[in-house]
């Protein structure tokens, strides 16, 4: 840093560009040039199905499992006796299980995804 | 209570901390006269961390403990829901929405459908839905603070307000990531070290507290109570109890001495203050369970007339409401890909099922330490009475601290993210972004919420929050479903879908919190509206899209490319993505000049 | 809008159908000379709109909704607008027969009446383009009005033209302004590594290569936009190298919120801005200066800064140079300001802040969402 001179330095002065001509937006129409080719348009929604139906069983079976409780506990009311480890059932499922049950099903769909894009990929590089 | 220059200085190092750290950015990077490279891209843990850090409100932290309390197993859809949430958005959302390059929903929304009518329903309904979520934020404020320090509950709402207000007017709207996370971790050490400590030093009591909540008898006091009751209540007695009262009860205007009440439902006056010996049965407030057989069981615990059908509606508003929540979204867009987005969601599933585990207990050691809260009804306030009830002196006071420290870290994050999120989306689309107006906005974000908490009736929290989550799945959950994974959603059905299944939603939250519910089938569907809106509103959307094939966005295809493809495709070879950037002290830098920075 | 010519009943009536049923008085025929009367507006109005339609040529998107208009002016049956490219919209009941009629037109350039078809070739600039073809099964429309609507619409089509060849022009121009490395730098590099080859082999080995991605990413022909994390690795590159020409000379201080690294920017807009700032602030002066480059987000918006504590600037030269005005080999400021500009639109050009010997402060700030602008 230079020695300080006996003034402190000049203050800053904000300069914006003044006179502001509207630019034309080119974005839309030109920016993006990506052709769609059939081919690659079929690919895409081949891509796409695969990946929903994946999610959709996924999330079927977390629907039927946690979806099945309420009713399992409205029609069949012994089971909200049953105790194991000291503490009932319904406490024991809705507390503490299903929470490693949803990380496992995550778990599974991330690898199952990670295993589709990976296909896909091989499929549009060859 | 006790805990008062504990909790105080806790809560003044929490305030400090985020207004250290929102108002003055990122300090990470030390002067050196090396170039210092921060991280190239965020840790997809980090970024878990932030997410959960500001996904755990007030309603997690202290709403779900308080609702086990009143009403026993049915409340723990509650935090089930909350992180089911997040398995949704992991199957259906995560990787999409990150490649689409949108930071907001209404940003989606102009992606994807390409129509201005579209964004502007999007921001109504993201505007009204931050101010949903924000509210009992607030009123949990205010109730915490009066629980420390016995200022009316109003005041705690507005000192927040303008506390968040100010940060996020003054600190120019930084949602730091690093902060976030510390926010997470701050929570979940506020929320587990009362509960493990109070575990272990009640070990010893363990079978009793267990005999007393397992069998059919009611909660009981554990000591000579004095309950002051707020509101008006009607209260439940399941057994013949002695007790002092001063006030009005049953109708008599004057009571001062002793009262007996016999089995049934008494009334009690607003200012009454009630005293009951230990060991007497506590007499709990009418719609929530009063024997502990009733609050152990599911479906017994809801005050509606349908469990099961609220149970499913409050299972459908929670699964499918966290997609479509303001500030949940706009985290996404930190991660670097699509696959970090699906990680990063991975790693909160984790982190909220490790945290949602201690409210659930907490509620349980409530119903056994704290059961006087079930006679105002106003059970929120469990987690922070909790150690001062089970343990004395200071180990009492120091968790007390660190349990409020905790409340107020959860009430500030949320609240200024859901601000900054607000105030963002009306910045840029009701007030024409220029950047005085991201000020003007965040006020107007903070305040209609504050004047909300203030004059709508407290109900609890997580049901509070409950309702938030019900307009967000009745609006923006198929709008992204639908978005994401159907060809020929168009611009019409989408704006059809989000004012018919938005406003009947808004709508019959509006009733639920105005207190305007009814019993019967009606007070449920306005409690729950979720199983009724979102069904709605998927078919709104499908049916009008139909019917106007037209309107089909042109760039469909191309849309759905950019969003369903990995990323590596269509990359032009940019710079070596092996190369990772090191932070180089300066004795260092010549042993890494030699090792050098291209490791191929 | 042509009007009718005056005196003709016929045209008249065509004008009370065109103008929307708007009662235009005809009687007393002086009360028109006079000019007392308004044209209709809404006339105009379909006018407008019928050309805002054509805007994408006759086969474009909204070729069909400028044919209805056409047939509301004329008050027609139907109205086929017919491309060169073969493609044809109708609006009104088509009648198969108009497509020989149509192929004469295109052969013979000239106009074709044969009841109740009229078919008008539309000429661009000389050059036929299409073919106009009206249904008038009572003959209510008379070939004179043809004419002026086939004029109207190749007006419309040139304009379009223009406007499209302007856009084409436009980024062609900011394409071009994008690949600017600067001569002077390129020099110091290779200099600087030739000098470390004897001494220190693997640094300048690293240099060669730190040049090589610096070049590449400034010259390759990819696509419009990279994320803000791909462009801070650039300018390390760069700095790299910078570092070595100048050594001590050179302090830089990196630091970036990770919330702002995937936003997508166009490409080089921050690497100029440090290029300026060492070149303009640090490279003039003996002792050490200080470069900082931050970047975090705010609200919907990333905001970057690169700032020097050298020499700085008068603040009227700052604006000369913004505009483009100033040194020629200095156009970096002034690229990237036009740039921003085009893309995100007038507020979000760059802010510069300085004074003399008060050092630099370069402002860019950047919508995190912004439609159409996706890294690639």
């Amino acid at each position: 840093m230079p020695p300080m001179s006996l003034s402190p330095p000049p203050k800053r002065v904000r300069v914006v560009l003044a006179e502001r001509k509207r630019a034309r937006r080119v974005v839309r129409t030109l920016a993006e040039v990506e052709e769609q080719t059939d081919v690659g348009e079929m690919l895409v929604r081949t891509h796409m199905r695969t990946q929903l139906g994946m999610s959709l069983l996924l999330a079927l079976i977390v629907v039927a499992v946690l979806g099945a409780l309420p009713l399992a506990f409205a029609y069949v009311p012994k089971l909200a006796e049953i105790s194991v480890l000291g503490v009932r059932l319904p406490w024991l499922l809705l507390g503490f299980a299903v929470y490693p049950f949803m990380l496992g099903v995550g778990w599974v769909y991330v690898r199952l995804a990670e295993r589709n894009e990976q296909s896909f990929i091989k499929l549009v590089e060859e | 209570m006790q805990a008062n220059l504990y909790a105080l200085v806790a809560v003044a190092v929490v305030a400090l901390i985020t207004a250290v750290i929102g108002g003055f950015g990122i300090r990470f990077a030390r002067t050196t006269s090396d170039v210092l490279v921060a991280a190239r891209t965020v840790n997809p843990r980090w970024n878990a961390a932030a997410i959960s850090g500001e996904y755990l409100s007030a309603a997690s932290f202290l709403g779900i403990a308080g609702l086990v309390l009143k009403e026993g197993a049915d409340a723990l859809w509650y935090p089930v829901g909350f992180t089911a949430g997040f398995l949704a958005l992991l199957l259906f959302v995560a990787a999409p929405l990150r490649r689409s390059g949108a930071y907001s929903l209404p940003d989606f929304a102009e992606l994807r459908l390409g129509s201005a009518e579209v964004r502007r329903v999007a921001t109504g309904l993201v505007v009204v839905i931050g101010w949903f979520y924000l509210v009992p934020q607030l009123q949990a404020a205010g109730l915490t603070l009066s629980v420390l320090t016995g200022w009316a509950n109003w005041i705690g709402a507005c000192l927040i307000a303008l506390i968040v207000i100010t940060n996020v007017v003054f600190g120019g709207m930084r949602s730091i990531t690093f902060m976030q996370a510390f926010q997470y971790w701050l929570k979940l050490t506020a929320l587990a070290v009362p509960v493990f400590v109070l575990l272990l030093t009640q070990a010893s009591q363990y079978t009793n507290a267990r005999a007393t909540a397992g069998a059919g008898a009611p909660p009981a006091f554990t000591e000579n109570t004095t309950v002051r009751v707020d509101t008006d209540v009607v209260l439940q007695v399941t057994e013949p109890t002695q007790l002092t009262a001063v006030g009005g009860v049953d109708g008599a205007v004057d009571v001062d001495g002793t009262v007996y009440w016999g089995v049934g439902e008494h009334e009690v006056s607003e200012g009454t203050a009630l005293t009951f010996p230990a060991k007497s049965a506590v007499p709990v407030v009418t719609g929530a369970p009063a024997h502990n057989d009733d609050w152990l069981r599911p479906l017994y615990g809801g005050a509606g007339d349908h469990p099961l059908f609220e149970t499913y509606s409050l299972m459908l508003a929670t699964f499918l409401g966290t997609m479509a929540l303001p500030h949940v979204l706009v985290r996404f867009y930190t991660n670097s890909d699509g696959r970090a987005a699906r990680i990063s969601t991975l790693f909160v599933l984790g982190l909220l099922g490790v945290f949602y585990v201690f409210p659930t207990v907490s509620g349980l050691l409530a119903r056994l330490y704290v059961p006087q809260l079930l006679v105002t009804g106003r059970t929120d306030a469990a987690v922070l009475l909790l150690p001062g009830a089970v343990l004395d002196s200071w180990p009492a006071r120091l968790l007390g601290g660190l349990v409020v420290a905790g409340a107020f870290a959860a009430f500030l994050s949320t609240s200024s993210g859901l601000m900054v999120g607000v105030a963002g989306v009306l910045s840029t689309d009701v007030l024409h972004g220029r950047a005085k107006d991201f000020r003007l906005a965040a006020l107007l974000a903070g305040l209609v919420p504050m004047a909300m908490a203030v004059t709508i009736p407290p109900i609890d929290i997580a049901r509070a929050v409950g309702l938030a989550f019900a307009v967000a799945a009745s609006s923006f959950c198929p709008l992204l479903v639908l978005g994401i994974w159907w060809r020929n959603l168009t611009d019409a059905g989408a704006v059809a879908g989000l004012i018919i299944g938005g406003g009947v939603s808004v709508a019959a939250v509006f009733g639920t919190l105005l207190g305007l519910a009814p019993g019967g089938w009606v007070g449920s569907v306005l409690g729950h509206p979720a199983a009724i809106t979102v069904p709605l509103t998927f078919l709104t959307m499908v049916v009008v899209s139909k019917v106007t094939p037209k309107r089909v966005p042109s760039d469909v295809a191309r849309v759905l490319a950019r969003l369903h493809a990995p990323e590596r495709l269509g990359l032009t070879p940019g710079p070596n993505p092996n190369r990772t950037g090191t932070v180089r002290r300066p004795a260092d830098q010549d042993a890494v000049n030699r090792a050098g920075r291209h490791r191929r | 809008m042509a009007a009718a010519p005056a005196g003709s009943a016929a045209d008249g009536a065509a004008d009370d159908a065109a103008c929307g049923g708007s009662r235009r008085r005809w009687w007393p025929p002086w009360r028109r000379w006079r000019g007392r009367e308004p044209l209709s507006i809404e006339t105009l109005a379909l006018g407008r709109r019928i050309a805002a339609d054509l805007t994408e040529g006759l086969a474009g998107p909204r070729a069909r909704s400028a044919a209805r208009g056409i047939r509301r002016v004329l008050a027609a049956d139907a109205v086929g607008l017919a491309a060169l490219s073969g493609s044809m919209v109708w609006a009104g009941h088509p009648l198969p027969e108009a497509a020989q009629l149509i192929e004469d037109v295109m052969r013979t350039e000239s106009v074709a009446v044969l009841p109740p078809f009229i078919a008008e070739p539309l000429q661009v600039n000389d050059e036929l383009v299409g073919v106009l073809v009206v249904t008038s099964v009572d003959g209510t429309v008379s070939q004179p009005a043809v004419r002026e609507v086939a004029l109207w619409v190749a007006y419309a089509l040139e304009r379009g033209r223009l406007e499209s060849s302007a856009d084409i022009a436009a980024q062609a121009e900011l394409r071009a302004l994008r690949a600017e490395i600067s001569p002077h730098f390129v020099y110091n590099a290779l200099t600087v590594i030739a000098s470390f080859v004897r001494s220190d082999p693997d640094r300048a080995r690293d240099l060669m290569l730190d040049f090589a991605d610096y070049t590449r990413y400034s010259l390759a022909r990819h696509g419009d936009y990279t994320t803000v994390a791909d462009e801070f690795r650039a300018i390390e590159a760069y700095l790299a190298l910078q570092r070595a020409v100048l050594g001590e000379r050179l302090r830089v201080q990196i630091r970036v919120a990770p919330e702002v690294l995937a936003v997508a920017v166009p490409y080089l807009v921050l690497q100029p801005l440090v290029e300026n700032a060492i070149r303009h602030g640090i490279e003039p002066r003996p002792e050490p200066g200080l470069v900082q480059v931050h970047g975090e987000a705010v609200g919907t918006e990333c905001v970057i800064s690169v700032e020097d504590d050298g020499v700085g600037m008068d603040p009227e030269l700052a604006v000369t140079l913004l505009s483009g005005h100033g040194d020629p080999n200095c156009v970096g400021l002034a690229n990237v300001d036009r740039r921003l500009r085009s893309v995100y639109g007038p507020y979000y050009g760059l802010m510069v802040e300085t004074a003399q010997a008060a050092g630099t402060r370069v402002i860019v700030r950047v919508p995190r969402f912004q439609p159409g602008v996706v890294a690639s």
